[in-house]
């Protein structure tokens, strides 16, 4: 350790004995991490032990033999008319399940982030928020919490015992969740941007809503914009997911395919779903360039 | 001593037409014909859904509903339950933490390509690298 300092160590200048002139080549900081890489050690083994995590089971012989069998199934894809046609047709039912939930989710989110959004309130412009906006920002906020903490798929079971199998517990279910995320990250962005041009509006007796529109908005459009076509692409996603209990769409078919060990029709699904990612991940990209 | 102008063609507008705002819908605007395709989309797909709103909004599916809500509001207090109800959350709060260190190392800083901007910030960074 010590001859490595003095190898690194800068050439003696004219007073070799000065402390302040060598100083000492090695991380200050290296007890913090020393400690903290030692505790995550210690935190890792009872991790390991509570997930049972045993990769060694994958590799005993036999195990990987059906898996593999069944991903050698994937190919080819199976691309005869028929099986594509239906394909098309659940394809736009998931889309359609993602579209409209998100627009209803849209129209749950929007009107919360506004309430939530703790920018657009006239009182916290002269010192602090007064009491009764402050609360109800917080009860608005803990209403996303609400919304979002219980999962898509849990509120799809509840509604399929409700209105019974098809596409609208799968639509309700994304509108609650996706409500809650959209409404509280909307917020999120909305309080990180700058807030000058807002308050300046709001400061010269511009209504809240004025100052959204002129102020809040222009500035932020870009990354809202983003997050909602990302959360778009989300809900493609765990509509999928969704038809698994009965919701429809691609993944009520990718179901019943993957308990007959179709690897060829998962395959097919599975290349649909990748060029759904794609369009989504273009569209967005397309709306972040004109609207940045 | 002036000459009053004869109020002729020469007279200026008081807005000249490239100073109006622009019309609402043009066939060049691409971001028109996007929003008309984003509501096609929309329309399209409650219109092909067939969603059964008259059974969701209908007594009987909110009596359902009603006595599920009910139901939530007295959660199950039963000890042993609580205990097993300990374990599962030790156990997911386990696999979301081994997970995430096993995909970032310990001592990793933020990755290079999450910068600190937001408008630079890859949507799949999530909000964490603002």
């Amino acid at each position: 350790m010590s001859n490595a300092t003095v190898a690194n160590a800068p050439p003696p200048g004219p007073g070799p004995s000065n402390p302040l002139l060598r100083p000492a080549v090695r991380d200050p900081a290296w007890a913090g991490r020393v400690f903290w890489a030692l505790a995550g050690l210690v935190v890792l083994w009872p991790t390991l032990v509570l997930t049972e995590f045993k990769p060694w089971v994958l590799l005993e012989p036999g195990s990987m033999k059906p898996a593999l069998r069944f991903l050698g199934d994937f190919f080819p894809p199976r691309v005869d008319a028929q099986f594509l046609a239906m394909v098309a047709r659940e394809t736009w039912r998931t889309v359609a399940i993602a579209t409209a939930g998100l627009t209803l989710a849209l129209v749950l989110a929007v009107p919360l982030a506004l309430l939530s959004v703790r920018v657009l309130s006239l009182s916290a412009l002269a010192g602090r928020m007064a009491f009764l906006p402050s609360v109800v920002r917080q009860c608005v906020r803990w209403i996303l919490m609400v919304l979002r903490s219980v999962p898509e798929l849990v509120w799809a079971l509840v509604f399929v015992r409700v209105v019974g199998l098809g596409p609208t517990s799968g639509v309700l279910a994304i509108a609650l969740t996706y409500g809650g995320m959209l409404g509280k990250v909307y917020g999120d962005i909305l309080e990180s941007g700058e807030a000058h041009a807002t308050n300046s509006l709001m400061r010269n007796g511009s209504g809240r809503l004025q100052a959204f529109f002129y102020g809040l908005l222009p500035q932020n459009a870009a990354e809202l914009t983003s997050y909602t076509v990302y959360r778009w692409e989300c809900a493609i996603r765990s509509s999928a997911v969704l038809g698994f209990v009965g919701a429809g769409g691609l993944g009520q078919q990718m179901d019943s395919s993957m308990k007959m060990f179709n690897g060829a029709e998962v395959a097919t699904m599975l290349i649909v779903f990748m060029l759904l990612v794609w369009l989504a991940d273009r569209v967005s990209a397309w709306l972040r360039k004109g609207l940045a | 001593m002036t000459k009053i102008p004869a109020i002729t063609s020469t007279v200026q507008a008081a807005n000249e037409v490239y100073k109006l705002p622009p019309k609402l819908f043009d066939a060049r605007c691409k971001a028109c014909w996007f929003v008309a395709a984003v509501l096609l989309l929309v329309i399209a797909s409650f219109w092909s859904l067939n969603l059964k709103w008259a059974q969701f909004l209908s007594l009987d599916a909110f009596a359902r509903m009603g006595k599920f809500l009910g139901e939530l509001l007295h959660p199950e207090m039963n000890p042993a339950f609580l205990r097993k109800l300990l374990t599962a959350s030790l156990e997911t709060l386990a696999m979301s933490g081994l997970v995430t260190r096993m995909t970032r190392p310990a001592g990793a800083r933020r990755p290079a390509w999450c910068s600190t901007r937001c408008a630079a910030c890859p949507s799949w960074c999530g909000r964490r690298c603002c």
